[in-house]
């Protein structure tokens, strides 16, 4: 892992790499990062970055991971098993991006409709309604 | 007495009392079941107890001492729709909470009635280009009675829910609808 980023608050890694590393971050001592406080996605036109915000009550010290997936297979490893606070937070980006945790135990919808919306609101591809009520949904399910 | 005398009398102070005299003492007045039926729904109506946003602060002030819905028979919320007739849709609804409310409805006896209170229910409101937000109860709810406002005062819902009390009346008169 890159030390120096580390130190400098903002972390990138390579989603094969995300589950050691993140798992690393939580138990060595030296890192200490007992707490993921937010998680979220970005739309970046090209790739999808999956934006995560670690804490460390030992160190009282903040932390982005950052880690880049492909628009046309949005997959990740879940960290749920490591923090049980990315429960909610991985549903919420599975509604709004459709970026697929594997190993998520229930990723089912959370804000969107028990049936889901049938889009993605938060893509960059997707389209609001308008007063018409109609949508292409941008490239939804 | 005399029939002449009658139509005079009829009129000005004191004609109540001579019209019971001359009904008898039975006071017996003839109608239908319906318009009875009509009269009391009417004048009172049991609403739902649901709010969805902050129309429902106003639905609330509506109940309460000041305003006092009470005066017109309105102030029975309910809090099981078994036993509501009138469902106040106090807010924005969104496509997660449309399946819920729809429930609600439809758990409600015959005859029911639909108020769609505020810019949000009629239409939408401000979030009417979201991605979340149903655009108007009435695509999913036959609304009654929209009161326009965001949000409408105490004194327009009163308005409203006595509006649906004259619709309610008129429709039985011509035997229409509910």
């Amino acid at each position: 892992m890159n030390l120096e980023m580390i130190a400098a608050g903002s972390l990138e890694t390579k989603p094969e790499a995300l589950l050691n590393e993140m798992r690393q971050l939580r138990d060595n001592p030296v890192f200490g990062f007992d707490r993921l406080i937010d998680l979220t996605a970005v739309d970046r036109g090209e790739t999808f970055e999956l934006v995560y915000r670690l804490n460390s009550l030992l160190h009282d010290r903040d932390l982005l991971v950052r880690a880049k997936v492909s628009l046309e297979q949005p997959t990740i490893a879940s960290v749920s098993e490591i923090w049980e606070s990315a429960l909610f937070g991985e549903r919420e980006v599975h509604d709004m991006f459709g970026i697929v945790f594997e190993g998520h135990p229930e990723l089912e919808p959370l804000l969107a409709p028990e049936e889901g919306f049938g889009f993605f609101p938060l893509r960059k591809s997707y389209t609001l309604p308008g007063r018409s009520g109609q949508t292409d949904g941008g490239n939804g399910r | 007495m005399e029939m002449t005398s009658e139509k005079q009398e009829l009129d000005g102070p004191g004609a109540h009392s001579r019209l019971s005299g001359l009904l008898g003492p039975e006071n017996v007045i003839f109608t239908t079941v319906e318009q009875v039926l009509a009269w009391a729904q009417a004048h009172s109506f049991w609403p739902l107890t649901s709010g969805l946003a902050c129309c429902a602060l106003e639905m609330m002030a509506c109940g309460a001492g000041r305003y006092d819905l009470a005066r017109f028979g309105y102030e029975v919320f309910r809090p099981s729709p078994r036993h509501a007739d009138l469902l106040i849709v106090a807010g924005t609804l969104t496509h997660k909470m449309a399946p819920p409310l729809l429930r609600l409805y439809d758990q409600m006896p015959e005859s029911k009635w639909v108020i769609a209170m505020g810019s949000c229910a009629i239409g939408g409101g401000p979030f009417v280009d979201s991605y979340s937000v149903v655009q108007g109860v009435d695509r999913i709810l036959p609304v009654d009675v929209y009161i326009p406002g965001c949000p409408p005062r105490p004194e327009a819902l009163m308005h409203g829910m006595l509006t649906l009390k004259e619709k309610v009346m008129a429709a039985k008169r011509r035997g229409g609808k509910k």
